[in-house]
């Protein structure tokens, strides 16, 4: 018998989530539809674009790319569990802000989840390592230069707030 | 922190000299640097997006397009996906027919146009791969895009054409048989007697110019969600647009209901770019079957839909020729555009190379040419907007022309440019076909840029590289843009359907805070922000605390023809923010006067207090004005109560920003690629209402501008089969691709505009594929190349330099 439906259970954003759902579902559709977090957008589901990128277990995955099934145990972030508490914002969001990072937004979520486990390993990155961590991800309006000092200045910013580490 | 302190404390120096003198006083709002309203909800994914909209009930439609660029559709057979799970409706023209839906209109016209309105879903016949033809709807997505696939096609193929200049040619196959051409529309773009500088030039350059098709390509797609209740008779839809008031207005006409019955509302639009400009037939689709079936229906477009679908843009051929006399003074420009317009007019028609003709001579002083713009109907998606709206082709055109003849003279490039220039003090200048400049000094852009990058030591820089065997080039563009497009008189003259006008509604409230309605919907531009610190300014208010900006839903907002298109936003709507907000202020003066028991020439307004000139202790607060004013007790003889104004602004004339944009490169002879080293742009957009944001709109322009010089273009082969229809074909530039844009600003406020702007979103993209033209063209002197083709990607540069086939000339 064919299998089409499955039970799943992951953790997003802190809280766990139990669904029985069709194992043809991507993830994004799932985290976008089933659950609500409409933060994580799809630019193009085929990988390229890195709209839809989120955290798993710490690591910048394309939802897009994977079905919702494969995520099943897994500890999941979106954009929306990025800022510490409701009406804040995480320092690179600030970041963001302060630079005029962004215009539609749309691509936002995307570099987000991509560059928060990027400063994780390179606390002080050049120029250059902070552009080759952002080509995976398309930017439309704002040509990526105030992208490229927003992360400079929230690495700067979380170096401070945790100068232990 | 008191607000000024942290406005000033936001407002940071810019790097150029030519910093703008700022008022303190009134008008310390308009040009800060002040953090984005809009930002907080977009950073943490709680802004709504068209695809975030989710109703109960809700159904889903999938699109079943063409699989033929060019062919008769005999049959649809439906009945297989009608059986499939979940479906609910399929929907074909048959049925639009008989529900009474008419066809989308184009909204711009030229005289003897061959085609004024097109079907929603293909009747007979299917001009490209990618045309709607019918659309299933299921309980989900998933379900109808299975079901989509279950509908039977039969089409009877016919050849496809696929090159504008050659649907021209006799014994073409003809798309539309009923005209028995495939020329849409031509238009002469003329002024003085070209022919007769012609006779008597030293030099003519003539050269043909080939400039490939490409695309806005915003990252979120299109899509439409709407929702009809049957118990009222109202309609909402939801949709991903540049024009909300202009959808609306294109849903009651082609669907004949009521406009007090129809609510369009563009949420969160992730990007546009003009390819949300027009209309589009699934918008209407989906509001046809909210009604039908009595359900919320949305409809996501998906990325290879996008490159199937959406309107294309830019690709023209022209053939010109350049008249100059020995000294490199330019006397006359003439020739010939070919549009390739794709299977049917979009609803720009052939407005594209009407407006990028219109400004092709620029910044100089030239009073003869004469352009033949003829626009062909190819197997191919619609062309029609894409930011910069024919002026890169145009600017490409030209200023390749002015490098060949500063070569053919063996002139310095810059110096054939400022002696060609307009002189400031032939401002107002009016060109050769009849746009009436206002105002520019486009020799000082180009010197400052020259300046910034570093002009006069370049050429010892090249020599050595050279003499190493690297490849390095310089490129520079000066250009005049027209922005805005009024009056709306003289538009719906030249053949565009709707007037340019805006019209700004402010509200306040007995708590003397400010609500300002906006017809327009914002695409990433910071509308928000902006209009918001216009009325912030002339009010004496904090933009972030104590303004609320209302953009894009018809049912709150003042119409909008024009909305988010031509540059025009930040200037109209500016504009208009700034006589409503000036009215405002005017009846809250009077009415301190009166409450004060002093004059009105007494009264100023700002950081929100209204009080007595010079003696402070004499002060209202705004909100105890806006109190009395609301509650309408305590008025002076004659003055209404109530705080609200709503005003109209018709910009007199167009706008003329113009910049200088500076590029060095350096090609890599082994593979053609090419880096770019530094980018320079130094604009006058007149006043800046945020210098961030400004500088946002520029380098994102210039960014977009550098993937077409560079990387994009939509191929597609000979039958018609779209070659590009993801991301991994279609190459958009990475942060690795663009550089830094180094960023002057000079501020010359327009003179007949309140505020000063003078429209910007645009001119990013103008220039960047002629600088990189120039820059590639002088990097590759040595080879005796003449860069005519784009896009400048390895394979062509690799070819010029090694001289196999065609490479870049």
């Amino acid at each position: 018998m064919i299998v089409t439906e499955r039970a799943v259970s992951v953790s997003v954003n802190g809280a766990t989530y139990a669904r029985t759902i069709p194992v043809r579902l991507l993830l994004s559709d799932f985290i976008r539809n089933e659950l609500g977090l409409t933060g994580t957008h799809l630019g193009c589901e085929h990988g390229v674009c890195g709209c839809c990128t989120i955290l798993l277990d710490g690591q910048a995955v394309r939802s897009c790319l994977m079905f919702a099934v494969q995520a099943d145990g897994h500890e999941l972030i979106t954009v929306e569990g990025l800022a510490p508490a409701p009406g804040q914002l995480h320092p690179l969001q600030e970041a963001f802000r302060q630079e005029h990072a962004l215009q539609c937004g749309y691509c936002t979520p995307g570099f987000l989840t991509t560059l928060i486990p990027f400063l994780e390993s390179n606390r002080d990155p050049s120029e250059l390592e902070i552009r080759q961590a952002l080509s995976g991800n398309l930017c439309r309006c704002t040509g990526y230069q105030n992208i490229v000092k927003a992360v400079q200045r929230a690495a700067r910013e979380m170096r401070t707030v945790e100068p232990g580490r | 922190m008191t607000w000024t302190a942290r406005l000033q404390g936001e407002a940071q120096p810019q790097a150029a000299d030519e910093q703008p003198s700022l008022h303190l006083g009134p008008g310390r709002v308009i040009g800060r640097r002040i953090q984005r309203l809009e930002d907080p909800r977009l950073l943490t994914g709680q802004a709504p997006f068209v695809a975030d909209v989710n109703l109960p009930g809700m159904v889903h439609a999938a699109i079943v397009r063409s699989p033929a660029a060019h062919g008769y559709l005999r049959t649809i057979d439906a009945a297989e996906a009608l059986g499939s799970p979940g479906v609910q409706a399929v929907l074909t023209a048959k049925d639009l027919d008989e529900l009474g839906v008419g066809e989308m209109p184009v909204h711009w016209l030229r005289p003897g146009q061959r085609n004024v309105s097109n079907p929603i879903l293909a009747t007979d016949k299917v001009y490209y791969v990618g045309q709607p033809v019918a659309v299933v709807v299921a309980d989900d997505a998933y379900a109808a895009e299975d079901a989509a696939e279950l509908v039977s096609l039969e089409i009877d193929p016919l050849p496809a054409m696929v090159n504008a200049e050659e649907a021209l040619q006799p014994g073409a196959t003809i798309l539309h048989e009923e005209w028995e051409t495939n020329l849409l529309a031509e238009h002469i773009a003329s002024g003085g007697d070209v022919d007769r500088q012609f006779e008597h030039a030293e030099v003519v350059i003539a050269e043909r110019f080939q400039i490939q098709r490409q695309a806005g390509m915003p990252i979120e797609t299109r899509g439409a969600a709407a929702t009809y209740d049957p118990l009222t008779g109202e309609l909402t839809l939801w949709v991903s647009t540049q024009m909300p008031h202009l959808v609306k207005t294109d849903i009651c006409q082609v669907c004949g209901w009521p406009g007090h019955k129809v609510r369009v509302i563009a949420p969160a639009v992730g990007g546009g770019f003009g390819v949300k400009e027009p209309p589009y037939p699934e918008e209407i689709v989906v509001c046809v079957l909210a009604k039908q079936l009595a359900r919320p229906v949305k409809w996501v477009e998906d990325r290879r839909e996008h490159f199937l679908a959406s309107v294309q843009a830019r690709e023209m051929t022209w053939d010109v020729e350049l008249a100059a006399d020995g000294n490199g003074r330019i006397l006359g420009l003439r020739g010939r555009v070919i549009y390739d317009v794709g299977g049917h007019a979009s609803a720009q028609g052939i407005g594209v190379p009407i407006v990028g003709t219109g400004m092709m001579l620029g910044p100089y002083d030239v009073q003869h040419m004469r352009v033949h713009i003829l626009g062909a109907v190819t197997n191919k998606v619609p062309a029609g907007a894409y930011r910069g709206f024919g002026r890169p082709q145009a600017t490409f055109v030209m200023e390749r022309l002015v490098d060949e003849l500063a070569a053919r003279l063996n002139l310095d490039r810059a110096a054939v440019r400022q002696r060609n220039f307009i002189a400031p003090h032939a401002q107002p200048y009016r060109n050769a076909l009849g746009h009436v400049y206002d105002g520019g000094d486009y020799g000082r852009t180009l010197d400052r840029a020259l300046r910034q990058i570093g002009y006069d030591v370049f050429a010892a820089r090249q020599a050595e590289a050279r003499a190493q065997g690297r490849l390095l080039g310089i490129g520079f563009v000066t250009f005049v843009m027209e922005a805005g497009l009024g009056p709306s008189e003289q538009i719906v003259r030249g053949g565009h359907m709707t007037g340019t006008y805006e019209t700004v509604l402010i509200r306040m409230d007995p708590s003397g805070k400010a609500v300002v309605y906006c017809g327009s919907s914002s695409q990433g531009q910071g509308h928000e922000t902006t209009l918001a610190q216009v009325c912030a300014d002339r009010l004496g208010l904090d933009p972030e605390r104590d303004v609320v900006v209302v953009l894009g839903d018809t049912a709150t907002t003042p119409y909008s023809p024009a909305s988010a298109i031509g540059s025009r936003v930040g200037m109209v709507g500016g504009a208009a923010t700034f006589l409503a907000a000036d009215r405002i202020r005017e009846k809250l003066v009077k009415l301190t006067a009166h409450l004060l028991e002093a004059n009105v020439g007494d009264i100023e307004i700002s950081e929100g207090l209204a009080y007595v000139q010079g003696s402070k202790d004499r002060a209202l607060t705004i909100q105890e004005v806006a109190t009395a004013a609301c509650l309408g007790s305590n008025l002076p003889d004659g003055m209404l109560p109530g705080l609200e104004v709503s005003e109209t602004f018709d910009p007199p004339v167009s706008t003329f920003p113009y910049a200088t944009h500076a590029a060095t490169v350096e090609i890599d002879p082994d593979t053609g690629g090419l880096t770019i080293l530094r980018y320079v742009v130094v604009q006058d957009c007149g006043t800046m209402i945020n210098p961030s944001v400004v500088e946002g709109q520029i380098a994102g322009g210039v960014a977009q501008g550098i993937g077409g010089a560079l990387l994009e273009q939509l191929v597609y082969n000979s039958d018609g089969q779209p070659l590009t229809t993801s991301f991994m074909d279609y190459l958009l530039p990475t942060a690795v691709e663009i550089p830094d844009i180094e960023i002057v600003h000079l501020q010359t406020p327009a003179p007949d505009i309140p505020g000063g702007m003078k429209g910007l979103g645009e001119a990013g993209t103008v220039a960047p594929a002629a600088v990189l033209g120039n820059a590639v063209a002088d990097a590759l002197a040595p080879f005796g190349i003449r860069v005519t083709t784009l896009p400048l990607d390895p394979d062509r540069l690799w070819r010029a330099i090694n001289r196999r086939g065609d490479g870049a000339s």
